[in-house]
């Protein structure tokens, strides 16, 4: 979906999407903070949470935040719904992704056991 | 297309409590956020279509302490998380509710998703529990992991869980057109599913993660409404041209895949 949301005018690195904040801001406006947010949320520590929200704050503003912070979240869902119900890739972006997954090592998480199957 | 049976305002109590929840952040939440927050712990507390009201918040209570549950923690970092016995850190009430092997699928749902698989699924037959009640549990379990990730991440408590519980009994309602697949649960297959569920995708832009939860069609109602005031309305989730977010579509798909690699999540 990164790749599919890129307009013409941006060029974006997506070794970011694996990543994260050491492939800079990725072509992304507040790429980095983003990045380190998303981390504390996902897996850091309230004090890493605290810090990094209030760099992300000051970069975007408490509009963007709010989206940020509700979008981290609402992935947080979706990989379980994903993962928990064992649903396979659809055919159309199992093809238009190949050569994105190979690059970025997709291929070898675990959960490619069962998402990439052919339906 | 058929109407839902599906609670669409908020109980009133709730719904002041949330916003005085949110109220107390840093930052100003979008009211649309506010009340898709306030209705769905409306309808947790309400009967499901296979849970009571008590034993849907039961599961949330039970998503939650799964976050720093011990044995979750040891089972993750086991070999295989079946070498790892012990109890659950969940409160007593729960327990009292809730069968061992629903709070083991939660549980393993909120910590160790990676490693779940069809057969740890299909176990729950044993004990006379049907697919739907794990789609249900896995529906409040992902909502509740949601909720409490939007707090934790401004900085705020968790949403107060120790609301009373609707009475009555759930509806154990199965779509007529559900079939089981190479999936882990049944799911409805059609393009346009059968009344009274026809309103649950767009058929030109259905996919994979919209069917997953379909076997308990109300789970997948879930997800719709959060995701349109959270993301994107996911009948338009393929449209990059119309962005009515303060935030670029990049940017929110880079939060999105993110989110989604730091879970190691293929799809």
């Amino acid at each position: 979906m990164l790749s599919w949301s890129v307009t013409p005018e941006d060029e974006i690195d997506t070794q970011g999407i694996v990543k994260g904040a050491e492939s800079g801001d990725m072509g992304i406006e507040g790429g980095v903070e983003i990045a380190n947010f998303v981390e504390a949320v996902v897996k850091g520590t309230e004090e890493e949470i605290t810090a990094n929200r209030g760099i992300l704050i000051g970069v975007l503003g408490p509009v963007k935040f709010v989206e940020v912070i509700a979008t981290a979240a609402m992935f947080e869902q979706m990989v379980r719904i994903a993962d928990g119900t064992g649903i396979a890739l659809d055919d159309m972006t199992l093809g238009a992704t190949e050569d994105l997954r190979d690059s970025l090592g997709l291929n070898e998480f675990s959960t490619a056991q069962h998402t990439f199957r052919k339906e | 297309m058929s109407a839902p049976k599906v609670l669409m305002t908020p109980d009133e109590g709730l719904y002041e409590a949330v916003k005085t929840h949110l109220s107390a952040c840093e930052v100003s939440v979008d009211e649309k956020i506010t009340e898709a927050h306030a209705i769905w712990l409306s309808r947790l507390r309400r009967p499901g279509t296979w849970w009571t009201g008590a034993e849907r918040i039961a599961i949330a209570k039970t998503a939650r302490a799964a976050r720093d549950c011990p044995l979750c923690a040891a089972k993750k970092e086991a070999l295989s998380p079946n070498s790892v016995t012990g109890e659950y850190a969940v409160p007593d009430d729960v327990k009292a509710i809730l069968p061992h092997e629903i709070i083991e699928l939660v549980c393993r749902a909120v910590t160790d998703v990676n490693r779940m698989t069809k057969s740890a699924i299909a176990a729950i037959e044993k004990v006379g529990l049907d697919h739907g009640h794990y789609v249900e549990a896995l529906g409040l379990t992902v909502v509740t992991r949601n909720l409490d990730t939007f707090c934790r991440g401004l900085g705020l408590p968790f949403y107060d869980l120790s609301f009373d519980p609707v009475d009555g009994e759930p509806s154990r309602i199965k779509p007529v057109d559900a079939a089981m697949g190479e999936e882990f649960v049944p799911m409805i297959r059609s393009a346009v599913p059968e009344p009274p569920n026809d309103d649950l995708w767009d058929p030109k832009t259905v996919g994979n993660v919209y069917r997953a939860l379909s076997y308990v069609p109300n789970a997948h109602r879930d997800t719709r409404l959060l995701a349109k005031v959270q993301y994107v309305d996911i009948d338009h989730l393929l449209d990059f041209k119309s962005n009515s977010r303060a935030l670029a579509r990049v940017q929110s798909e880079y939060v999105a895949s993110r989110v989604s690699a730091i879970n190691e999540c293929f799809y």
